[in-house]
């Protein structure tokens, strides 16, 4: 097995996976009732998300979601990856990578979002 | 306080398998979700075109991949649960009984997902 030398890492990391996964089990939990439990939703086209969407509770659940969805996976996909490196420079760089990374997808994903509202 | 050197999950049993289990369901919901975004933003190409990849992903073998993906999420939110109870500073003790105990009551809200689905599986 792997040995690495555990540097204190920032606590606030470990207590927002946390509070992430709880707004999860509510956002993802609405997200995943709406779409795949109501047999009406299971025909997914343009005119029925734009529909939700005219709702600010599913602007607010999908939006939010996009948010503390991507929060909890790049953080997660950390703590795995934290557990196989050591070095505080290659940390470093991976932390900014995952960063930039979930900065991108954060936007992409929120422009998206807008076609739908137009 | 000083760290001494650990070794990654050092412990065996049950619970050993619910921590790897923890672990690759959170890579693959985390690869799904980034799919995901990109899928859903072909809308912005025009009403069209995210018409056209939710007629595609219509098909019977992706409502099938869906269930698979459900269950990937509901073993990993009912363990995410169990996780938070930890740290809270509830269970550790009886820390089998309760993964146990989530897995059984992961697999209704799954079952009820497939009686929703079956209509779209067996067309």
């Amino acid at each position: 097995m792997t040995q690495v030398t555990p540097k204190p890492q920032g606590v606030w990391a470990w207590i927002w996976q946390r509070i992430t996964a709880v707004l999860l089990v509510f956002f993802l939990g609405t997200h995943l009732f709406v779409l795949h439990y109501v047999p009406e939703n299971m025909n997914i086209n343009f005119l029925g998300v734009a529909a939700r969407f005219k709702s600010v509770l599913y602007l607010v659940v999908d939006s939010g979601l996009l948010a503390v969805a991507l929060y909890h996976a790049l953080n997660g996909i950390r703590n795995v990856l934290f557990d196989f490196v050591a070095d505080d420079g290659k940390r470093r760089a991976l932390t900014w990578l995952l960063l930039i990374a979930g900065i991108a997808y954060l936007i992409w994903g929120a422009y998206a979002l807008t076609f739908f509202v137009k | 306080m000083p760290l001494t050197k650990h070794t990654i999950y050092p412990g065996r049993g049950l619970g050993m398998w619910a921590f790897w289990l923890h672990r690759l369901t959170g890579l693959a919901i985390a690869g799904y979700l980034l799919m995901h975004i990109l899928v859903i933003s072909t809308v912005v190409g025009g009403a069209g075109s995210f018409n056209e990849a939710m007629k595609f992903l219509k098909a019977p073998v992706f409502i099938l991949l869906e269930m698979g993906l459900l269950a990937i999420i509901l073993i990993h939110g009912f363990n995410g649960a169990r996780i938070v109870l930890f740290d809270l500073g509830y269970g550790v003790k009886k820390q089998k009984q309760i993964f146990v105990t989530l897995m059984v009551l992961a697999s209704i809200p799954l079952a009820l997902a497939f009686a929703v689905a079956l209509p779209h599986i067996f067309v």
